[in-house]
């Protein structure tokens, strides 16, 4: 497509929410700069899991949502190079964006001031810098380096339950830590409802990647995520309730 | 294991009863619950005094609403459609026999829901809905 399009702007995941799958940005980046087309990295999955270094990617764009790294709901960050923040319009108007008013004209405030119209949530933003302080303490390897731990000993777990089907590379050393998969004849909604009723929480449904779900052939699938507090011990209490409601949906 | 899984219902689950449509059907009609992607088609055959003498349907979907389509098909074989055109929610509810979260409520539903829009046409069912809802209001 790059090579047959005018492609302006390449927006990316870096770790998808379904399969857990890292994509290789060094590659993508790289590749969509040579064609000309900006890149926009969703990392949402990635910088509450991962060390990730925007400069060292070369991304032009970088986003990601502060609810899914401890830190309060509505609270996130855009990351844009300086340049090109500083070609772009404001998209909202409001207090704080704007330098002075007269009756000609308007001048705006400079970064990042300029995309920040209007009063700022400022208890989400507060949270958000304590989360980002919370993890760097922890320091972000050894957050991927639990992760990937729990995640190897939860696919080897998994894999030896009969009839599970997990989606996604069964590498652990390419994936970041959601596992999501489906079980035999149990659907998904069931699955997550007896889950729940054992104290273990896992999503269903097609986590917003339908297309997906369609490409699998699969109407849903249910979804395990890891995080820092995530224990061997909580993999093994899914385990047992998954081995369970398998004897007790097969026999 | 969870009291919403009691054996009528992972029986009816998993030996679905009068499941497979038929060929010709005098009705043939199809529901989705989009939020969670459940489906359910419905054929019947009906005689010459209105009464349902065949039953097969075919849906994907959780244990709740495929249980249900299984225990309906038993309860309205031999009725006549003006006797099925009584059947209410809380007829349904109380042959699924246990407590419903609201989002479980729809899964439960979408087989009468199938039966009376079929049926009856969709302004009827939006009636059936729409009474319910004033009587829980008051």
């Amino acid at each position: 497509m790059l090579r047959d399009l005018p492609v302006k702007l390449v927006a990316v995941g870096h770790v998808s929410n379904v399969l857990g799958t890292i994509n290789p940005l060094e590659v993508i980046i790289p590749l969509a700069h040579e064609h000309g087309a900006l890149v926009l990295v969703d990392a949402a999955q990635s910088v509450p899991h991962m060390p990730v270094d925007v400069q060292a990617l070369n991304a032009d764009f970088v986003a990601f949502s502060g609810h899914k790294m401890l830190a309060p709901m509505g609270s996130g960050v855009l990351y844009g190079k300086l340049d090109l923040l500083e070609a772009m319009p404001p998209y909202m108007g409001g207090g704080d964006m704007i330098s002075s008013v007269t009756v000609n004209g308007s001048t705006w405030n400079e970064l990042p001031y300029k995309f920040e119209a209007g009063t700022p949530s400022v208890a989400e933003a507060i949270g958000l810098g304590v989360a980002v302080d919370y993890l760097a303490a922890l320091g972000m390897d050894n957050v991927r380096a639990h992760e990937q731990d729990i995640t190897l000993y939860a696919l080897d777990q998994l894999t030896a339950l009969p009839d599970l089907r997990i989606l996604g590379t069964l590498d652990a050393t390419k994936r970041g830590g959601v596992i999501a998969f489906t079980f035999g004849k149990v659907h998904p909604h069931d699955l997550a409802q007896i889950l729940d009723s054992r104290a273990v929480a896992v999503r269903a449904g097609f986590h917003c990647a339908q297309p997906l779900h369609e490409t699998f052939n699969i109407s849903s699938s249910t979804r395990a995520s890891f995080y820092v507090y995530t224990t061997r011990d909580e993999i093994d209490s899914l385990v047992r309730a998954l081995a369970a409601i398998h004897e007790r949906f097969t026999t | 294991m969870d009291d919403m899984y009691r054996e009528h219902i992972l029986d009816h689950a998993m030996h679905m009863r009068h499941r497979g449509l038929l060929e010709p059907a005098d009705i043939d009609h199809e529901e989705l619950n989009h939020s969670c992607g459940d489906r359910l088609r419905l054929t019947l055959r009906i005689d010459e005094n209105h009464r349902i003498t065949a039953i097969g349907w075919d849906g994907d979907g959780c244990a709740i609403s495929q249980a249900t389509a299984s225990m309906l098909g038993e309860e309205i074989l031999g009725k006549t459609l003006e006797e099925v055109q009584t059947i209410t929610r809380e007829d349904i509810l109380e042959l699924v026999g246990i407590p419903l979260t609201i989002n479980r409520l729809k899964c439960a539903l979408l087989s009468l829901k199938t039966l009376i829009v079929g049926t009856q046409g969709l302004a009827y069912w939006q009636r059936i809905e729409d009474d319910e809802d004033d009587e829980n209001d008051e």
